[in-house]
């Protein structure tokens, strides 16, 4: 066994020590890689999947790989921010929420009307038009949505049909209805009828079978209002029942996912991709059976709104650091992976995505058996909440009202009296 | 004086490097935190003097004292149920067990679980309806415990979870404290006709308790930083009824961006984990220092 002296460590320490100093390997030989900074949905559904890697071509032409560093959304957010707020970042791309298109943070991003003007994404109508105008802040374009998650109500149609239903709800009284009737246990194995996230992006939708809201565009306040009232006092209502999970307080967006692949829920609402993975035989126990639809509308509102609720969305963009160093870079991974040929392959990857064509791509209609519901819901779709500085504040705070009204310690007018006390203060003068 | 003042300076350049760490890694950002408390601070808008604003703002907010509570009882809950058990153990191991080795792994396995592994482990394990644990105590005819619902169950559950992980480490600095305990001293109180009790009391007890009360400060500490925990086990849910201090300062500083507040939450956090701590660090100081 040979002898390593003090001075071979020392010498081949301070020798790799250099070499790092000096840039090599990365350096040396290679493109600096685009930095990009998302959540881990973002990276797969870019580089994995029947649609292929999509930032391929890119770097082919470029000759720069991309180093993707994915983050939980709340880490993501505020990891970002962090970055933005130095003098300079080696950062080119980071996803942000429309959410975060506040006046206070709109500093930070590069705006983007210049990139557009000089070198235009093809067919750029064809982007939801309510996506761009999320991505607005005073008039200026910070971010370019690239994914548009609008969520639908996803039922097991075997459920449903052995408590004698034979297709998923056509108001949400009947959403109600089956949920109760659809809350058994059989064999040892327990089902819920709803398994719904308790967060205010489900509430919203729910909200919208009357049309309601949490808080306008205008940024009023509406939470005492019918609709969000009727909605908690829905879901009170069914917890009471036993039709939600127990648990449902502390469940995580994710928890109601493995409750519908198990078959421990009837029915769920989520986003419409999801279906790819309630029906993928190696992940689902009712592969082909987890049908979906966009949230119908109440029988009050049926005749004004007709049978489908409109839709909720949260976007996500792209965005260039306003200290970042190579913002043309930046740019053109932006119009590429922006493209119609790249958000149709996208969309093969599982993507939510930002353009109506693709939506009306025959093989998509094809290959996804929610492509038409889901154009049916974005075509009314809203975002959830509009963006502000208080935004997230104003979240938690609702969240904590509906949590105290769906375990019956408030009502559901009392609750939403109670947000509302709250929220006022916070809102934009 | 040169020749006692030489090994000093010696000491002092020897320690100096640890030192600067120290001053570099917590006397600097804890000063920088505390500039902060008074400033008005978030991502993308400059700082902005407020004087004791933040401090106000935190100490009438409702949900900081809601937190400070829960915070205060799973402390006093998990460091003295932790002392109990782990002087239990630690006695039992002293006075001889079968398979000793094997009982030893057994007690310390805990503490090599990662946190989050073991919230996850718990969290499965009390799963309302098909956890194991619930399912043995729904078979035993006993009541389930409802931690995702009921405020007072996820703060209990909470608190065994942190004794479980940490009973090592208590159970370690009681155990060597008690292996160190002269055995001539119990053979002559035996001699005396001392009782097994009256053996504890006078022997065991106070020849433990510089240990007991290193154990009890360093618990303390520890336990007023809990946050895993909790966060991953309930989230400070429902309705933030089981938060605890260190997730306001969470929310405040990562999910709101509101740094002054966080930082005036953290100043205050250890103000009160100092209050708390102050009646053992006094008697530490009577027990190891003015005994000499």
């Amino acid at each position: 066994m040979s002898n390593i002296s003090r001075r071979t460590v020392l010498g081949t320490g301070s020798a790799f020590f250099g070499l790092s100093l000096a840039g090599w390997p990365t350096g040396a030989f290679a493109a600096d890689p685009l930095q990009v900074f998302g959540h881990k949905t973002h990276e797969t559904m870019s580089i994995s999947g029947a649609g292929g890697d999509t930032t391929a071509p890119w770097t082919a032409e470029t000759g720069t790989p991309i180093a993707w560093t994915t983050f939980d959304i709340g880490p993501l957010q505020e990891r970002l921010l962090r970055e933005l707020s130095l003098n300079q970042t080696t950062l080119d791309i980071g996803y942000v929420l429309n959410t975060q298109m506040t006046q206070q943070l709109a500093g930070l991003f590069e705006p983007l009307d210049d990139y557009q003007e000089k070198d235009p994404i093809e067919n750029f109508e064809d982007i939801f038009p309510g996506f761009v105008e999320g991505m607005r802040v005073g008039g200026k374009l910070l971010s370019i949505p690239s994914r548009g998650p609008v969520p639908g109500l996803h039922y097991n149609e075997e459920i449903l049909a052995k408590r004698g239903f034979s297709k998923g709800p056509e108001t949400i009284e009947e959403l109600a209805e089956i949920a109760k009737a659809c809350t058994y246990t059989e064999d040892g194995v327990s089902v819920v009828g709803y398994a719904i996230p308790l967060n205010y992006v489900s509430l919203v939708q729910m909200a919208r079978a009357w049309n309601g809201d949490l808080i306008t565009p205008d940024f009023k306040s509406v939470v005492q209002e019918p609709p969000m009232v009727k909605t908690v006092a829905m879901l009170a209502d069914l917890y009471a029942a036993g039709a939600l999970p127990r648990n449902v307080t502390s469940m995580t967006s994710e928890d109601p996912l493995t409750w519908m692949q198990t078959g421990r829920a009837a029915m769920y609402p989520g986003g419409f991709n999801r279906a790819v993975v309630f029906n993928d035989p190696e992940k689902s126990q009712f592969p082909g059976k987890i049908k979906n639809m966009p949230m119908p509308t109440s029988e009050e509102t049926r005749a004004e709104l007709g049978p489908y609720a409109p839709g909720t969305v949260e976007i996500w963009g792209m965005i260039i650091p306003k200290n970042g160093l190579r913002k043309d870079l930046a740019w053109s991974f932006i119009k590429h992976m922006s493209s119609n040929k790249m958000q149709l392959d996208m969309q093969f990857n599982g993507n939510a995505t930002v353009r109506r064509s693709v939506y009306e791509n025959e093989d998509i209609r094809k290959a996804l058996s929610y492509a038409d519901a889901a154009k049916a819901a974005l075509d009314s779709a809203r975002v959830a909440l509009p963006a502000f500085d208080n935004a997230t504040r104003v979240a938690d705070l609702f969240n904590e009202q509906v949590h105290l009204a769906v375990l019956g310690q408030k009502t559901a007018e009392q609750a939403m009296a109670d947000a509302d006390a709250a929220i006022q203060p916070l809102l934009p003068a | 004086m040169s020749s006692i003042r030489r090994p000093l300076q010696t000491a002092w350049l020897l320690v100096s490097p640890v030192q600067a760490l120290l001053v570099l890694l917590i006397l600097v950002p804890a000063v920088y935190i505390f500039i902060l408390s008074f400033n008005r601070s978030s991502f993308g808008v400059s700082p902005e003097f407020v004087g004791f604003d933040n401090y106000i703002a935190v100490l009438s907010d409702g949900r900081f004292w809601k937190s400070a509570l829960n915070t205060i009882i799973v402390v006093l809950i998990i460091v003295h149920v932790e002392i109990l058990l782990a002087m239990g153990i630690a006695l039992l191991f002293a006075s001889g067990t079968p398979a000793r080795a094997l009982m030893l792994a057994a007690v310390l396995a805990p503490y090599a679980v990662s946190e989050v592994t073991a919230v996850v482990m718990w969290r499965f394990l009390f799963e309302p309806d098909i956890g194991l644990l619930s399912q043995a105590l729904a078979f035993l005819g006993l009541p389930n415990l409802d931690w995702a619902v009921n405020p007072t169950h996820g703060l209990l559950m909470v608190s065994l979870l942190s004794i479980w992980l940490n009973l090592p480490f208590t159970f370690i600095i009681l155990y060597s404290a008690r292996l160190g305990i002269p055995g001539e001293l119990y053979e002559a109180a035996q001699v005396d006709g001392a009782s097994p009790w009256t053996r504890f009391r006078q022997i065991t007890l106070p020849l433990l308790m510089p240990a007991i009360l290193v154990a009890m400060l360093f618990r303390y500490i520890f336990a007023f930083r809990l946050f895993s925990e909790v966060w991953l086990l309930t989230g400070g849910g429902p309705a933030r009824q089981t938060e605890v201090l260190a997730i306001y300062l969470y929310l405040e500083a990562f999910r709101y961006n509101d740094f002054g507040k966080a930082s005036a939450t953290g100043w205050l956090l250890v103000g009160l984990s100092l209050i708390l701590a102050l009646f053992y660090l006094r008697q530490l100081q009577k027990e190891m220092f003015n005994a000499r």
